[in-house]
């Protein structure tokens, strides 16, 4: 199984086979420990059976001193005995000079090594002892190797020890059997918190409902903890989504508020080009008035473009240009393009004197003092008073004018794109101070209205200085 | 010739290029057209116009490449550019190339016909002595600036600018007067071109970190101290 197979199944089937793998592994060693310990046992006492039959008679009857053997072929000396089961030879220069006991016929070797070994003749197993005599002296020049070999039927102990390597086996495999069973019908119980963490999950992708959540502390630490993960993913997606949301409700009823804010202008517009085209003849004075209402539509038009577009830049401002900016030299040259724009009214500018920094960007800025000044002049009377003041980490810029002011009621949303005052006399864009808002907001001041020293509107923004 | 000065306007947009041949005409001024910045600078050799009103986006060759490619080869027609509010980069770099002044679209005839009016009154080039104030020196038979021994570079309007304050060094002059001055403008402006020329100049004379010389008198206007 490739580990892509692997990865692929089912967590039951891992945690079975991670006990079944386990069980199998201590059953196996056991098993095998058990088996060769017994065989060890068995092997060794058979060896010590054979070492006592070589110091026994039969062994002493060979050695030197001992009884004289007889010829190859002849009765066996006396106490060369075998019980049954086993036997005892003597090997002379590679043929068996004496024998006796339960020998097996043949597949012998003729020249067995010395010690202990273990050799299949007549089809069964043979534990044999096999230790030199001295040689005895030949007639006929070198003298004779000499061996002596004890040997002992192994079947009985070999099979006990196979039967018991069979039972072992045997109980290892029904015991790895029943782990597998027992594992996997166990296995379920333990994964139910994750079963019913999944289709909680399930739940709230098929409801499309956010403010469902996981439960929590009824099961183990590792799902609880996953739960605990889950809700507080589900909590942030919640929160996001609501503020998408507002946003696409915001968006909404802007681009309706901006197809009504354009359309009211290019409908009167429209009428008024239609009576000059209709009325060829009209007075010249009539005609006259009529082309400056379509050229001041016109201008409305342009300044709610310009806002809007303003707005469109702020908004999608995610990195301001920032540099170091002189809110007097910009207070400066906006009030005196304002003078230019409306000589009739009085515009005065106050700030201390020297470089008045903050980091941002001018264009920005400059926008923000422009439409408060605009703002200003327009709902204000004659006189605006524009005054910049440093305070310890910000400078704040106030606009008096003296107008009828903005009741307290309106304070809070005079801010929002398209809201206009209820008591205005000249309604502009309903652009400007949402402008002003919005640039404020990106340069991280503020900006609130109050009543002025005349009794008109006092707009304060405050910038962090630099 | 029949002796009507001779406005170039390009634009791509062919409603904007013949409302304002429409409207130019009939403020006294005689209209060539041209389509695209290629075209431009082919007209430009062939009619030589006195002033020439230039969009500053178009498809085939930016207004501000047209700009630098005239005043690289040293022609001066006087530029005012056309753009819109939110292409401030667009017209900031128009201006550094060499064009004289803005207009913002959509703007007013008589305003837009009062400049081009000022930029074809070419102003007669101020000839004399270099004037030193502090470590400037500004030379208008050879129309070169100094500061501290290091050459600035400086376009014709820029060049016009400096020198008309280095003139009245310790003078006040209001944004009225070096409009009337500099660009021959003697009606409300609406616009910031002095502020915006006098921000180049400022650029200009201190990018080796020199103090400042062109200095904001608060409500009145600039001023050149040395």
């Amino acid at each position: 199984m490739n580990l892509a197979a692997l990865a692929r199944l089912s967590m039951r089937t891992r945690i079975a086979a991670a006990a079944t793998a386990a069980v199998a592994l201590v059953l196996i060693a056991g098993g095998v420990a058990t088996v060769a310990t017994f065989a060890n046992r068995e092997r060794s006492s058979l060896d010590r059976e054979l070492e006592q039959r070589a110091q026994g008679p039969a062994g002493r009857a060979v050695r030197p001193g001992g009884v004289e053997d007889g010829g190859p072929g002849g009765p066996g000396p006396p106490g060369l005995l075998a019980e049954s089961g086993s036997f005892v030879r003597v090997i002379a220069g590679g043929e068996v000079v004496q024998a006796a006991g339960d020998l097996p016929a043949e597949g012998l070797p003729l020249r067995p090594a010395e010690g202990f070994d273990t050799v299949t003749a007549e089809g069964g197993r043979w534990r044999t002892l096999t230790i030199e005599l001295p040689p005895r002296p030949s007639l006929f020049g070198d003298p004779v190797e000499r061996l002596i070999q004890f040997g002992a039927d192994a079947d009985p102990l070999e099979e006990r020890i196979d039967s018991l390597e069979r039972r072992v086996a045997l109980i290892s495999a029904l015991g790895i059997g029943l782990t597998v069973v027992l594992a996997s019908l166990f296995a379920t119980p333990a994964l139910a918190p994750l079963s019913r963490l999944r289709r909680a999950v399930a739940g709230v992708s098929t409801t499309r409902d956010l403010s469902r959540r996981l439960p929590e502390g009824e099961a183990g630490r590792e799902v609880d903890e996953l739960a605990h993960g889950v809700n507080e993913m589900l909590a942030r997606l919640e929160r996001s989504s609501a503020e998408r949301e507002r946003a696409l409700e915001a968006t909404r009823r802007f681009a309706a508020d901006v197809g009504h804010e354009v359309r009211t202008p290019l409908t009167s517009m429209r009428a008024n080009l239609d009576a000059v085209r209709r009325n060829p003849t009209m007075p010249a004075g009539q005609r006259r008035a009529i082309l400056d209402d379509i050229a001041r539509e016109q201008e409305d038009l342009v300044s709610v473009l310009d806002a809007l577009q303003a707005l469109a830049r702020g908004d999608s401002a995610t990195a301001l240009p920032r540099e170091p900016v002189d809110m007097a030299e910009v207070l400066d040259s906006a009030v005196e393009a304002a003078r230019r724009r409306h000589p009739a009214a009085r515009i005065e500018l106050s700030a201390p004197e020297g470089e008045q920094r903050v980091t941002g960007w001018p264009e920005g800025l400059r926008l923000l003092i422009d439409n408060l000044v605009e703002n200003a002049v327009r709902h204000g009377g004659e006189q605006v008073l524009v005054r910049l003041v440093r305070e310890d980490h910000a400078l704040l810029l106030t606009v008096d004018d003296d107008g009828p002011g903005v009741p307290a009621p309106e304070r809070e949303r005079i801010f929002d794109r398209f809201a206009r005052g209820t008591a205005v006399k000249s309604p502009g864009t309903g652009l400007g101070l949402a402008l002003v808002a919005q640039q404020a907001q990106l340069h991280s001041g503020s900006v609130e209205v109050g009543d002025s020293d005349g009794g008109g509107a006092r707009f304060s923004v405050r910038l962090p200085a630099t | 010739m029949n002796g009507e000065p001779l406005v170039l306007v390009v634009d791509d947009d062919e409603a904007i290029r013949t409302a304002l041949e429409r409207a130019l005409r009939l403020e006294g001024f005689a209209v060539r057209v041209a389509a695209g910045g290629h075209a431009a600078l082919e007209m430009v050799e062939r009619e030589r116009p006195g002033v020439m009103v230039l969009d500053v986006v178009m498809p085939d060759l930016s207004g501000i490449s047209v700009v630098s490619r005239l005043r690289a080869r040293g022609d001066e027609t006087p530029i005012c550019i056309l753009s819109a509010r939110d292409e401030v980069e667009d017209r900031v770099a128009g201006l550094e190339a060499g064009a004289d002044d803005y207009v913002v679209k959509p703007f007013d005839i008589g305003e837009l016909a009062a400049r081009l009016r000022a930029l074809l009154r070419r102003l007669p080039s101020a000839d004399g002595d270099p004037t030193r104030v502090g470590d400037l020196v500004v030379d208008p038979a050879r129309r070169t600036v100094h500061r501290a021994g290091r050459p600035v570079e400086l376009t014709r309007r820029e060049f016009d600018l400096l020198e008309e304050l280095a003139r009245n060094r310790n003078v006040v002059l209001s944004r009225d007067q070096l409009l009337e001055k500099v660009w021959g403008y003697d009606f409300a402006v609406d616009g910031n071109v002095v502020d915006v020329f006098v921000g180049y100049l400022r650029r200009k004379l201190e990018a080796e970190g020199e103090p400042r010389m062109i200095h904001t008198v608060r409500g009145v206007g600039f001023v050149l101290r040395p």
